[in-house]
């Protein structure tokens, strides 16, 4: 298929590339731009381990073409570390204990930051709805819902 | 492969690619095309990408001219027009369909995942024609329809308005033409004295594909219905109003006894379409059962009860 030229803004840096207009938005990142940090897991919306955001919601990177992205401004899990500090979220999952083999911990991070940026002060049952659409095969989701309450002001 | 990827900004743009383009598929939000396209089920030709066009987004009323009295409550009335790229999150997220048609935006918060909500689309739902779309059953009750444009090769341009009921066909399919596409859902403002419920039966809370979902929209004088919107989705081959259902209703007094009798006539009329199924013997029991309840959750949000 002929290359689209597509603009977007990647985790604040503009990027401008030519891309294959059936290539995932999952793919783009991992495999063109090697941000490995997104993990691709069931490759059809179902499990969330691909979250990113895309101008502030979160999405699952491996139902975007990468042609939809023009335009946009994306954040992946790249971006939730600043200056070598950690995001109060990432700090919080470590601290209650909320990774365990970790390949969900990307999506549940970029979901449950989706969450607090559209709404600082979520309910506990508001955060349920914010990580419905990620699953974990380890943790039993409680330490992961205490983590995102711990990162709450 | 040598599909083409066409992103238009504007909708007669779009209509232009679509006439020249007969076996193109419209992209929407993509949770349904791109996970067909990378199992390569999905249509193999050109694809025509909406995302960008701002006149196919967003919800809106336009006013009639004359406020109605109900109940002493003054209300405007008018069409509500929803365009075919709302996501489910903008629908969850709207004021005005919060107020004048909440039932969608209670069947939009059952679809899929926060993720599939920001980016599936109610054009996508009705034109995708699952059976159990959720979306469906709530628009089937509030008897809307649905603005279809193309782009003739003189470039006039066509609009056909049809009922959703005639749009939907079957399974899979609708009565949108190969240079057409869905610019706008349209209903009117429902009367202030109509009351909604929207259910779904799934196997579990998120990303559950309905089992059965329904709605229905009813009106009451004391406790006699005087006018039934009925809906079931998933249960036949599309989501339908259950006419027999709204028929023996109408007229009678809620009791326990005629609610059951509802949903029997809805389960004999599953019955009749689908014939005996592996899945019956769940799903008749249940479709009595949960005809029942949904008539009963729509009567309670009344306000003349």
């Amino acid at each position: 298929m002929k290359k689209t030229k597509i603009q977007f803004v990647l985790n604040g840096k503009s990027v401008s590339m030519d891309v294959d207009p059936e290539t995932t938005l999952l793919s783009l990142l991992r495999e063109e731009l090697f941000l490995t940090g997104t993990k691709e897991g069931c490759g059809s919306g179902e499990c969330g381990a691909c979250t990113v955001l895309m101008d502030g919601l979160a999405v699952n990177s491996c139902l975007v073409l990468a042609p939809q992205i023009n335009g946009t401004e994306i954040l992946t899990i790249e971006a939730l570390e600043t200056d070598g500090k950690l995001d109060r979220l990432q700090q919080s999952f470590i601290d209650h204990h909320a990774v365990q083999c970790g390949f969900c911990t990307p999506g549940m991070l970029m979901s449950a930051k989706a969450l607090l940026l559209k709404n600082p002060r979520p309910t506990q049952e508001e955060i349920r709805i914010a990580l419905s659409g990620n699953l974990c095969r380890c943790t039993g989701y409680q330490n992961i819902i205490a983590a995102v309450e711990g990162a709450v002001d | 492969m040598s599909r083409a990827y066409f992103q238009p900004a504007a909708l007669e743009e779009a209509l232009r690619i679509r006439r020249d383009n007969g076996e193109a598929s419209l992209l929407a939000g993509g949770t349904d095309l791109v996970v067909a396209m990378r199992h390569d089920r999905g249509p193999a030709g050109d694809v025509i990408d909406l995302s960008k066009i701002l006149e196919l987004k967003g919800i809106q009323e336009i006013a009639d001219s004359t406020p109605v009295t109900v109940n002493g409550i003054h209300k405007m009335t008018g069409k509500i027009r929803i365009g075919p790229m709302t996501t489910f999150t903008e629908i969850m997220e709207s004021q005005l369909l919060r107020e004048a048609a909440g039932i969608l935006c209670e069947a939009a918060e059952t679809v899929g995942s926060p993720q599939i909500r920001n980016r599936g689309t109610i054009g996508g739902n009705l034109c995708n024609a699952s059976a159990a779309a959720d979306c469906i059953t709530p628009l089937l009750c509030l008897n809307a329809a649905v603005e279809l444009q193309s782009l003739g090769f003189d470039g006039s341009k066509c609009t056909r308005i049809l009922p959703l009921e005639t749009f939907l066909v079957d399974s899979k399919k609708t009565d949108l033409r190969s240079d057409e596409i869905l610019t706008g859902i349209l209903f009117q403002r429902p009367a202030v004295d109509m009351s909604f419920a929207f259910q779904k039966i799934g196997r579990r809370n998120a990303l559950a594909i309905a089992r059965l979902n329904g709605s229905c929209a009813i009106r009451l004088a004391g406790n006699t219905v005087t006018s039934l919107a009925f809906a079931l989705g998933a249960a036949t081959s599309k989501p339908e109003r259950i006419e027999r259902a709204e028929e023996y209703l109408t007229g009678r007094e809620l009791t326990d006894e005629d609610l059951a009798a509802v949903g029997k006539r809805a389960a004999e009329y599953v019955l009749e379409q689908t014939g005996v199924r592996a899945s019956s013997s769940y799903k008749l029991p249940v479709i009595e059962r949960f005809t029942a309840s949904l008539i009963r959750a729509a009567a309670e949000r009344s306000t003349t009860l």
